[in-house]
């Protein structure tokens, strides 16, 4: 766990008591927290600072999760982890999501301990593939 | 409504199977009873009018043998009456009826004279008889009274002699004609034998020169020699012309005896229009109940099917509402079990501070108790709200061919432990012929999971009443379907129920036992494989549920 006090994490869904309740959680236990309440917003947070995982929720007001991910993947490439956090269950739309660029897929509810645990996982993957790209870089 | 609509086609259709078979019998009856009418009169009048020809020839015959009588008596005439008293009686001997002789001269002077009164030195009332027999050697006449004070009539012949014509008249009885036309007669059938003036002569009534001309009334004059029917007195005339005398013969029949010979036929259509209408109202009665019977049969197969139209499409209403309302609910219970994890890790670092005091530790212990109780009901509503997504889902599957002999074993294996545990036999009847279905087998496992965890849950609630048994068949039904039946010998579904069964969210389990989704998810998925699934069920004996799928033809690949 003590790796992930140096990820940053952005939360995108416009549903703001929730991003409220994971914020105070996610701060209390030391995480770098970022929110957005729409697809936008995330955007401009998204192309202005560093981020390591996008949390996204796919049924937002404006820009859905995943024309947001779409932009996302297009400004930074795969220097970035996609959860995709959604109360649709439906297989097109993770589909559609898993194409689009998204590294997982939750179903609300889901507990808080498993979203840390796939952040955790994406996070290493994410450390072990920039460390990877580090040393072709240097060769 | 419906009714009375149909009570109206009912009679309808009563009316028009009554009304139609008359319509061409009343037009044949009609038709047919036209021409057999005039047939009828037709050939009664050919009769009249060949009696009447019958008549004229045997009167005609009589009189030409009377006169031709007086021309063989012509020798015997000489002056005086001596010599007619001669010819009276030869004369007599064969005709009886004759009454007198006499011999006049061309002025009507009696010259000789033999019979009741003497006329001697006088004369005969000259008539028309002179005239005629002068002129044509012969004449027949008929007279009322005349000098003898009695109705007879008259024969005269001219006699050629050395001093000029003389003419010999003999008067004769009528009642000869009578008798003759009474012995002839014919039933129901009147011969009148009528004068030139119209006066009747005889006839075959009795009667003897009578001035009552109602009888051949219609007859005269305008319509002597013609058949016809009196319209007004329904009587039909025939009558003729004789020779001698010009008399007219008429025959008449009544039309009493002319409906007489038409009431058999009558009789007889009229049995036959009874008897064919009691069949054609016999078989109007059948057939419009058989129709009835019909209509109703119709209208009940399209109740039901409107019933089941009106049930589908609420099951899937209701399926697309919950989804609706699942994914809004997700929502709100991500936040709450944000807020537990929230909640527990607060708790968590509060015991840590807590240290020794047993009060505070104790009162911790109390709230993570509840909010773990919290935890449990929100993962509850979770399970809830997945199932109901799963129900609605469309998402891509793979459809393969999948033989059931060697799909359905592998399905019971996940089932074998908790039939073990529950004590329940299972019998697997698998039909040898290939059975091969082109479904997502991780569907048709769904569907075939949840109706045994239906069927062992049925057993259980027996409550051990009797030794558990689930019996599990596939077998083809008809040409292209494949019928995979799941039954057990558990509670049933009482008969309120069983219309409720495919409805989310009914269930007869305990709150939280089931979701009341496992059905209807189970419905959908089989009606999205083009297939159906229903059951029957006896509360108190066991249900069978079964799956009818569309059957690949087995050699398909």
């Amino acid at each position: 766990m003590s790796s992930l006090e140096d990820c940053k994490l952005l939360f995108v869904d416009d549903e703001e008591q929730f991003l409220a309740t994971i914020t105070k959680f996610l701060r209390r236990r030391k995480l770098d927290v970022a929110t957005a309440h729409s697809g936008r917003d995330g955007l401009d947070w998204f192309a202005a600072n560093p981020v390591d995982i996008v949390i996204l929720d796919i049924r937002m007001p404006g820009l859905d999760g995943v024309e947001v991910l779409r932009e996302m993947r297009r400004l930074k490439g795969d220097d970035f982890g996609v959860i995709i956090l959604s109360g649709h269950a439906h297989t097109d739309i993770a589909l559609d999501a898993m194409r689009g660029g998204a590294n997982d897929f939750l179903l609300k509810p889901c507990s808080v301990d498993e979203l840390l645990e796939r952040i955790d996982m994406l996070y290493d993957r994410l450390l072990a593939l920039r460390f990877a790209k580090a040393q072709v870089g240097k060769t | 409504m419906r009714q009375y609509t149909r009570q109206t086609i009912k009679r309808n259709f009563f009316v028009a199977l009554l009304v139609a078979p008359f319509v061409p019998v009343v037009l044949a009856l009609g038709t047919g009873g036209y021409l057999f009418w005039s047939h009828v009169q037709q050939s009664t009048l050919s009769r009249l009018s060949l009696l009447t020809t019958q008549y004229v020839t045997i009167l005609d015959r009589y009189l030409d043998d009377f006169l031709g009588d007086l021309t063989l008596v012509q020798g015997q005439v000489g002056p005086g009456d001596a010599s007619l008293r001669n010819v009276l009686d030869s004369l007599h001997d064969k005709r009886g009826e004759v009454v007198d002789v006499a011999l006049v001269d061309q002025e009507g002077e009696v010259l000789a004279y033999a019979g009741p009164r003497v006329y001697k030195g006088g004369h005969i009332l000259p008539g028309r008889w002179l005239e005629e027999s002068l002129e044509n050697g012969s004449s027949v006449s008929g007279v009322m009274a005349g000098q003898m004070g009695l109705p007879h009539f008259v024969l005269a012949r001219r006699l050629e002699s050395g001093g000029g014509a003389t003419v010999l008249r003999v008067s004769v009885a009528p009642e000869v004609l009578t008798r003759m036309l009474m012995a002839s007669r014919v039933s129901g059938v009147d011969v009148l034998l009528v004068g030139r003036d119209g006066d009747i002569m005889a006839g075959s009534g009795g009667q003897i020169l009578t001035r009552d001309r109602d009888l051949a009334g219609p007859v005269f004059p305008e319509r002597v020699g013609s058949a016809f029917l009196d319209q007004d007195s329904g009587v039909s005339y025939a009558s003729g012309v004789m020779r001698n005398g010009g008399w007219v013969v008429v025959t008449r029949e009544l039309a009493p005896t002319l409906f007489g010979a038409t009431r058999s036929a009558v009789l007889f259509v009229g049995l036959s229009v009874l008897f064919g209408g009691i069949v054609v109202f016999l078989s109007s009665l059948y057939l419009t109940a058989y129709v009835e019977k019909m209509l109703l049969m119709r209208d009940e197969e399209r109740e039901k099917l409107r019933e089941q139209l009106y049930r589908a499409g609420r099951l899937a209403e209701l399926g697309e509402m919950a989804a609706g309302f699942a994914h809004e609910i997700n929502n709100p219970l991500q936040i709450m079990k944000s807020e537990q994890a929230y909640i527990d890790m607060l708790l968590q670092e509060f015991r840590t501070r807590a240290g020794d005091d047993r009060d505070a530790l104790k009162d911790v212990d109390e709230i993570m108790a509840s909010v773990g109780q919290i935890k449990q009901q929100v993962d509850r509503c979770a399970r809830i709200t997945h199932s109901i997504l799963s129900f609605g889902r469309a998402g891509n599957t793979e459809e393969q061919n999948i033989d059931l002999a060697r799909f359905v074993p592998e399905v019971l294996t996940m089932v074998q432990k908790k039939l073990q545990l529950n004590n329940i036999a299972l019998k697997l009847n698998i039909s040898p012929s290939r059975l091969i279905v082109h479904v997502d087998p991780g569907r048709l496992q769904q569907v075939l999971l949840n109706l045994l965890n239906n069927a062992i849950y049925a057993i259980g609630e027996t409550g051990g009443a009797r030794p558990g048994e689930i019996v599990l068949s596939c077998a083809p039904e008809g040409e292209d379907k494949v019928r995979i039946a799941i039954a057990d010998n558990g509670v049933g579904i009482g008969h309120e129920q069983q219309s409720l069964i495919f409805t989310p969210f009914f269930t007869t389990k305990p709150a939280g036992s089931g979701t009341g989704l496992g059905l209807s998810v189970c419905h959908g998925i089989v009606t999205s494989m083009k297939g159906v699934l229903d059951f029957e069920s006896v509360k108190g004996q066991g249900s069978t549920f079964f799956v009818l799928l569309p059957r690949v033809p087995s050699q398909a690949p």
